[in-house]
């Protein structure tokens, strides 16, 4: 494909995931109100919850899509702003409330209150929404995110017990090249979102992801890392 | 953080919700979580009344109400006029789809937000933490809350002292306050500090605001233009950067950067306000018309309302009366003669505003076949103008189109000396008076020419290009543009480009003009010269590709 067609096919791509993330949107908002107003038993309550869980997955990665399609473009500039991890962190989890109930996934936090650094929120989020479902996906029933800073960097860890990275890819070298088949669209995520770090740049020091085998918990640990 | 407990039982809410089953789930949480003094209103409008008669602790706004105000708004006009205390705490409920929107404005900005849909859990959350935080801020609310301005910037010192890491958010209030106050120059120094240490959104914003405020439109453009283009939808830094354009005589320009924040959010009653003003400079009835359209029923039960849009969209109809059809005629005038009654009936007006009022009347009058009626209306308005001593030179240019229409070319003639003088080397104010000259020659295609012209050259020979250059582009979009007045573009443009300022878009139109231009045959008068700007224009633009 010449470099045209290629852009007309992304902007394509784009106005239509972008049709179909609203019209989503209106779908499960009605869904919403409409389960919610609904009497039903708890073992229908149970599915009532899966089925706002799946939803929601759904309208996340939508939205995930769509907005890392955009952080992607070159006209993309970012807003660093302070934010007090603590409070992005709890919204984090909170806005998963659904998916980890459903998914059975107990949920902690260690952060100081006063941990803070600079970022763009949106990026941080796509990045966070990418980091908990691969961990979902892979079959992670216990979360742990924990937050500190230093002169260099504000690091934001999310430990899990799943299976863990396998070994080829830990470390923060994440490149397409190394992403096989059979490990889904997991890297590709991991991939995206690295990019996305990058455009957080302090002197020479940039954003990134690290991937390492958790000190905490059974599995994984990804560690986001933006320059403070 | 000192705040452990939260007193919800003392504290009084409001949600403001248009859906009842939402309203009741919100109220069923809020209850749940310790509260029991909760109203609920299902739109903006009545959300409004209730809060200036009582006071809420928190208040709960949906982002999306239907027809009415959306969230945003309500905390624009809440803000706006205070109705709110500043330690009572803001927050929009908002979809996800809906997330950009909010998080875009910088000046009225929410205490937090909480993205829908709101669960128990996501409620209690995100209520704590937004108490909590609401709490460091607690000493420069009081101060705020009783009017103590220096309290307030005490305690917003003292917090960046005590607490280093609130030191930007501090610092924050800081600015907003002595903005408030118009401390420019404190505002500015303030601004300087925080970018030094960081390049964050607000303080790129409020830098912005500073230098517009001081005049320092060339280092304000850059920040409000950077601002403008990042991916959160700033919407607030496109108002600013239009008033910098416009205070630079960049009309065209700034029109295009309001209708821009407006396609991205077409609420806002001040945006469209500012539209319909800004349209009008341009000598466009037809933005004109809409914006004005917009901006009055906007601002119906707003605090935003004011009797310009009114006027504006009177004036923007003339064209309708005096060119219209019969039935388009009869229709604009008597919609114009309504917007009069009504600026008169809804506003007190100020002697500008009734001179205004008056003017457009007239002129109504005369569009629509009364010309006696309305010079004799012209006249009793003349009496007010002659009669307010205190109107701008702004203001004397606004009113100036109404002089060329009613008196004769003496009487112009004299008042134009004399405006001018006032004028004198005001540049943004030169500006603005040839542009409303030119607009109203828009039915007399080839004096507007030779305005044109004579202006241009009179920029040209002050060395003012940047000027020239956006009077001869508009001017050769004419249809009656002539061969002289296209080779004062092209000196223009050319001068412009050996300056070192190159633009692709006046790139393609030299080359244009140099082309049409150079087909001129040899014995015309301008060929000599045509030639040596042919020259020069080839050597500036080889220069360019050479580097």
């Amino acid at each position: 494909m010449s470099k045209t067609k290629n852009e007309l096919f992304g902007a394509l791509l784009a106005a239509t995931i972008h049709e179909i993330k609203n019209r989503f949107g209106l779908l499960y908002s009605d869904l919403d109100s409409l389960l919610t107003s609904l009497n039903v038993s708890d073992q229908q309550q149970q599915q009532v919850e899966a089925i706002k869980s799946e939803a929601e997955f759904v309208g996340n990665e939508l939205v995930r899509v769509l907005a890392t399609y955009k952080s992607l473009d070159d006209n993309f500039a970012i807003n660093i702003d302070q934010q007090f991890t603590i409070e992005f962190l709890e919204d984090t989890i909170a806005r998963h409330g659904f998916t980890f109930r459903a998914n059975q996934v107990s949920v902690d936090l260690d952060c100081d209150e006063e941990c803070s650094g600079f970022f763009d929120l949106g990026i941080a989020t796509i990045v966070m929404d990418t980091l908990i479902y691969n961990a979902i996906k892979a079959g992670a029933k216990s979360l742990l995110f924990c937050a500190d800073e230093d002169d260099a960097y504000l690091s934001i860890a999310v430990h899990d017990n799943g299976p863990g990275f396998p070994e080829h890819m830990l470390g923060n070298d994440i490149q397409q090249s190394k992403l096989s088949v059979d490990e889904n669209s997991t890297g590709l995520g991991l991939y995206f979102a690295q990019q996305l770090l990058q455009s957080h740049k302090e002197g020479d020091r940039q954003g990134h992801l690290e991937l390492a085998k958790s000190e905490k918990l059974p599995g994984a640990k990804v560690i986001l890392k933006l320059p403070m | 953080m000192g705040l452990d407990v939260i007193p919800y039982h003392k504290m009084k809410a409001l949600i403001i919700e248009d859906l009842a089953e939402m309203r009741s789930s919100m109220k069923s949480m809020l209850s749940n979580m310790g509260l029991s003094d909760i109203e609920s209103v299902n739109n903006g409008e009545e959300a409004l009344k209730r809060i200036q008669k009582e006071h809420y602790d928190i208040i709960f706004s949906d982002y999306e109400l239907g027809k009415g105000k959306d969230g945003q708004q309500i905390l624009e006009e809440v803000r706006y006029s205070n109705l709110i205390k500043a330690s009572s705490i803001y927050i929009l409920v908002t979809a996800a789809q809906t997330v950009d929107m909010v998080m875009g404005a910088l000046e009225f900005e929410p205490d937090g937000y909480i993205v829908k849909p709101v669960t128990l859990d996501l409620l209690r959350t995100r209520l704590n933490r937004i108490v909590r935080t609401k709490d460091i801020y607690k000493e420069i609310n009081k101060a705020l809350d009783r009017k103590n301005i220096d309290g307030a910037l005490d305690a917003c010192n003292r917090l960046a002292i005590q607490k280093p890491k609130f030191a930007l958010p501090a610092y924050r209030i800081k600015g907003r306050i002595l903005l408030n106050e118009k401390r420019w120059e404190e505002a500015k120094d303030l601004y300087e500090t925080v970018l030094g240490i960081k390049r964050v959104a607000w303080a790129v914003l409020g830098m912005g605001k500073v230098c517009y405020q001081i005049n320092e439109f060339e280092e304000a453009k850059p920040l409000l233009e950077g601002l403008a283009a990042t991916n959160s939808k700033y919407v607030e830094a496109q108002d600013w950067l239009a008033k910098v354009l416009e205070a630079q005589g960049k009309y065209k320009a700034a029109q295009k950067v309001l209708q821009a924040a407006i396609d991205e959010s077409p609420k806002s009653c001040l945006r469209q306000q500012e539209l319909g003003r800004v349209a009008e400079l341009n000598g466009d009835p037809i933005a004109m018309r809409k914006a004005c359209r917009k901006a009055i029923s906007l601002g119906k039960n707003s605090v935003f309302a004011k009797p310009e849009p009114f006027i504006g969209l009177a004036k923007a109809l003339q064209v309708s009366i005096k060119s219209g059809s019969i039935r388009e005629s009869k229709l604009a005038t008597q919609e114009s003669m309504k917007l009069i009654e009504s600026a008169r009936m809804d506003f007190h007006l100020t002697s500008l505003q009734n001179l205004k009022c008056a003017l457009v009347e007239a002129e109504t009058l005369y569009n629509s076949k009364n010309e006696e009626e309305g010079q004799l209306a012209y006249r009793l308005a003349k009496n007010l103008m002659d009669a307010s001593s205190d109107l701008s030179i702004d203001d004397q240019i606004d009113v100036f189109s109404s002089r060329l229409l009613f008196e004769t070319d003496a009487e112009i003639q004299k008042s134009k000396q004399g405006l001018l003088s006032e004028i004198g080397d005001n540049k943004r104010l030169q500006t603005k008076f040839y542009r409303v000259i030119e607009n109203s020659l828009s039915n007399k295609p080839g004096e507007r020419l030779e305005l044109i012209k004579k202006r241009a050259t009179e920029l040209l020979d002050k060395d003012d290009i940047e000027d020239a250059v956006e009077l001869l582009v508009r001017g050769m979009a004419y249809p009656n543009a002539d061969d002289e007045l296209k080779l004062l573009g092209f000196n223009a443009i050319v001068s412009r480009f050996e300056k070192g300022r190159s633009d692709p878009e006046l790139l393609e139109k030299g080359d244009e003009l140099s082309m049409a231009l150079g087909k001129i045959p040899s014995d015309n008068p301008m060929h000599p010269q045509i030639e040596k700007f042919k020259q020069r224009w080839a050597d500036v633009t080889n220069e360019q590709n050479e580097e």
